[in-house]
């Protein structure tokens, strides 16, 4: 072993941060306001970044240096999470923070942001390392790419890396034509797909709690497993983003990234190391395993829903064809619900029920894994479709949020004469154990980036993969005539999501 | 028998958290609190003082790790053995629930410390780690501290506390009897240690590191010579062949004031300016360096964050106590 690489103490040492530039396009919108800079704060107030690190923000708005500078430290101010804004700091910070405006199809802007990143390498000795970051609306994705190759800034004397927000396309071919343009330009080792929610403290955990733990793989399986359930599920509705929306939907917006990513979490084999290729190949091996459906199966294992009005606490909720810039008409699905399966030795059969929706009773991430019942019953009314515990299978949840933790519901004696089982949850809550606070999925995932650690990014085979899985969903819903709204705001979503799993003898549970 | 049964301290625990559990009334903001609890830490407090102190280090510590804390603290020979609990709570930012600790005070006469190690088996938090913090000599005579080591998955002392190197030969026995032992002096360099591999990661130092000829790590007079005797058993890891000089500088900020690699034809040096400030000198170019402060709370965080081996630490030991030898 070389001298300098004995001296890695990997177990007490910061994980090293090399200095580098971020250019920031649609650094005047919402994600970068919201998100990017206060998660990129929070990383100078910890000290996780170098140093020599600058930002250079660029969209088409008219301002100086010092003006985004100040925009920026409202915008941190009011965003930070869990933190305290430290004016002093903030000080040092914004010197470290730049501005380009300009047009995206302009080519003479990328010159500037070129001249802009030579300046920042001389006198931040950046070493020519540059993260670009597409914080822009998805249609201009191509443009910013194709502006980068041009002015040749996708390669350098450092490294060259882009991050691209979802969504990575509206469907496959456009996924894939969307690929296609980003490889013209950048190499995929070079290209950070980023699932936010990968990011998430305990998505991450369920790499932990799988394969960190000996209990739980021997169970993790179909001769135990009986079906799974993933809910997403927001309480609030478009809250003004009804226009975007409209062309979204929940099973694009939701379920085709997130919630299959989470999917791929939850089922993936174990990997040989932990390494980031090998991570996420179990992962796309997983998502490529993903049955795809037949165009008449659709109906029958998919159900899309859209929120109307209703009287909330003795508020009136409007409908979402009633939202602001919203289609009367629209036929856009706030909730979708899909029962997937996952064809290997693992998995056959187990239905891996996913819903996302708005509008629902109450904010909620959680996956719960509902276990076989046991093979005999023994206690007095004791049967697997009535009310006694037999109904009440074990299930293991883990929650993602808000309440981040896992927990598990087995039976018990209630106290006193006779036999009387009850379903109890034995919990664990990450705030009771470790005190310290979560980075948040940005932090964690513009560390990884600018530390060239992928395993939490999303690889083109896997984006492919997902829109592959749910793509007969879009093609036959798209040729549907809904009768919308199906769901009244504040309710778990349409009856016809009851019924598709009732259809296997199972029903939702209530998160 | 012991004066205090760990049943009536266990009970003392379940009035405190009832009684945080049901606020003033009145009090509607309050959500309660969350019990937070990652380990047993067990403090072997040198007299009264050093109790306040590592009180206040805990109340500092348990934000990261959360833990049913024990002070133990010596008093007066003859004095009864005593207990009492407490809680040490604090409001994350942006919440509304309190997070708590359980803390438990326990005194008791030099002459009774034999009667600890029994309380304690009763008072480990099931089924969690549990680390000792030894802060001083007080207790090493005593034969509880044997039964305590042996109750611990991990002690924790601090060898800059001892007379010159002593505190390796303590470290020592300890470890050749399989436990596994940390010392607070071996976390306060890593902040050096950490700069010195960054610095030389680059590749014009990197290229120039397998042709080194000497180290020279000094260390302040009226220091513990521990932490420069650390710096150089790990750099003599890495260049074995390599002869590593220690020598003593005059009295200043910091334990470590200078490490020097020399080559043929070149330097790369480290000196420490003021107490947090390092000027590194690569070839005539000098950056200066800010290091992170190591207090007693940051050192103890990083320890308390390594429950498992330390590899690192396990090679660089025997080899500071072979220097401290010669």
């Amino acid at each position: 072993m070389a001298p300098a690489s004995l001296l890695h103490d990997p177990l007490r040492f910061e994980r090293r941060v090399p200095p580098c530039a971020i250019v920031i396009f649609g650094a005047n919108g919402d994600l970068t306001k919201r998100k990017l800079l206060p998660a990129l704060y929070r990383l100078a107030y910890e000290r996780r970044i170098p140093p020599g690190f600058a930002i250079i923000g660029n969209s088409r708005t008219q301002m100086s240096d010092d003006d985004f500078r100040e925009k920026m430290r409202e915008s941190v101010a009011q965003f930070l999470e869990d933190s305290p804004f430290d004016a002093e700091l903030w000080r040092g910070f914004a010197q470290s923070l730049y501005y380009v405006p300009g047009d995206i199809n302009d080519a003479a802007m990328f010159d500037r942001i070129s001249r802009c990143l030579a300046e920042v390498e001389a006198a931040n000795q950046t070493g020519g390392n540059v993260l670009f970051y597409l914080s822009t609306q998805p249609s201009y994705y191509a443009a910013v790419v194709n502006g980068i190759g041009r002015a040749e800034l996708a390669r350098g004397k450092g490294w060259r890396r882009i991050i691209i927000e979802k969504p990575f396309g509206r469907d496959l071919s456009s996924a894939a034509a969307l690929n296609q343009q980003i490889h013209a330009v950048f190499d995929e080792n070079q290209v950070y797909r980023i699932d936010h929610y990968l990011g998430k403290e305990t998505v991450q955990n369920i790499l932990a709690f799988r394969f960190g733990n000996g209990i739980f793989e021997p169970v993790w399986n179909r001769r135990y497993v009986n079906n799974i359930q993933i809910t997403a599920a927001e309480s609030i509705g478009v809250e003004g983003r009804g226009g975007y929306y409209q062309e979204a939907g929940a099973l694009r917006d939701m379920i085709q990234n997130h919630l299959l990513q989470v999917t791929a979490t939850i089922a993936m084999e174990p990997p040989a190391l932990f390494d980031p290729e090998a991570v996420r190949d179990e992962r796309a091996k997983l998502l490529r395993s993903i049955r795809i459906m037949k165009h008449e199966e659709v109906p029958q294992y998919a159900v899309a829903g859209q929120y109307g009005p209703a009287q909330i606490g003795g508020k009136k909720i409007p409908g979402f064809r009633e939202e602001p810039g919203v289609d009367p008409d629209s036929q856009t699905d706030t909730y979708a619900a899909v029962a997937f399966f996952v064809d290997n030795w693992r998995w056959a059969g187990v239905p891996f029920y996913v819903r996302s929706g708005k509008r629902m009773p109450k904010r909620v991430t959680d996956i719960a894994i509902r276990f076989n019942s046991a093979p005999l019953s023994l206690f007095p009314g004791d049967s697997e479709d009535g009310d006694g515990p037999a109904s009440r299978p074990n299930l293991l949840i883990l929650r993602i949020q808000p309440e981040e933790g896992i927990s598990l519901r087995f039976l018990s004696k209630y106290p006193g004469r006779g036999m009387r089982l009850r379903p109890v949850s034995m919990d664990f809550n990450y705030g009771a154990s470790f005190g310290a606070r979560s980075p948040t999925a940005y932090e964690t995932l513009l560390l990884d980036a600018m530390s060239g650690d992928a395993t939490l990014y999303t690889r083109q085979d896997m984006v492919e993969a997902s829109w592959r899985a749910v793509q007969p969903i879009l093609d036959v819903w798209a040729e549907t005539k809904f009768k919308f709204p199906n769901y009244e705001a504040g309710s778990w979503g349409p009856r016809e999501a009851d019924d598709m799993l009732a259809r296997n003898g199972h029903r939702w549970r209530t998160p | 028998m012991p004066a205090i049964a760990p049943e009536r301290i266990l009970r003392d625990l379940a009035n405190l958290w009832a009684s945080l559990a049901h606020p003033e009334q009145g009090d509607v903001s309050s959500q309660g609190v969350l019990r937070a609890c990652s380990m047993t830490l067990i403090v072997a407090a040198e007299n009264a003082s050093d109790a306040v102190c590592a009180s206040e280090t805990l109340a500092a510590l348990m934000h990261e790790h959360p833990s049913r804390a024990i002070v133990l603290q010596p008093g007066p020979p003859g004095s009864e053995m005593d207990a009492h609990v407490r809680a040490q709570c604090w409001m994350p930012f942006g919440s509304r629930q309190q997070i708590c600790c359980e803390q438990i005070e326990i005194t008791a006469g030099m002459d009774r410390l034999n009667d600890i190690p029994p309380v304690m088996y009763g008072l480990l938090a099931p089924d969690l780690p549990s680390v000792l913090w030894s802060r001083g000599t007080a207790w090493w005579e005593a034969p509880a501290f044997v039964d305590l080591v042996n109750m611990m998955d991990k002690l924790i002392l601090d060898s800059r506390r001892y007379e010159g190197s002593s505190g390796l030969a303590r470290i020592r026995s300890l470890r050749s009897r399989g436990k596994r032992v940390a010392d607070l002096a071996w976390a306060s360099v890593t902040p050096w240690r950490e700069l010195i591999a960054h610095a030389l990661e680059i590749p014009a130092n990197r290229d120039r590191l397998a042709s080194t000829c000497s180290i020279r790590v000094a260390g302040r007079e009226g220091e513990s010579p521990v932490p420069a005797l650390y710096v150089a058993a790990w750099l003599k890891r890495s260049l074995r062949d390599v002869a590593v000089e220690i020598e003593r500088d005059n009295p200043g900020p910091g334990e470590v004031s200078r490490v020097m690699l020399t080559g043929d034809g070149w330097e790369i040096s480290f000196r420490r300016t003021e107490s947090e400030a390092v000027d590194l000198n690569a070839g005539g170019s000098i950056r200066t360096v800010v290091l992170s402060p190591m207090d007693e709370c940051t050192v103890m965080r990083e320890e308390l964050s390594i429950t498992g081996r330390d590899p690192v630490f396990d090679e660089v030991f025997p080899i500071a106590e072979r220097m401290a030898a010669q």
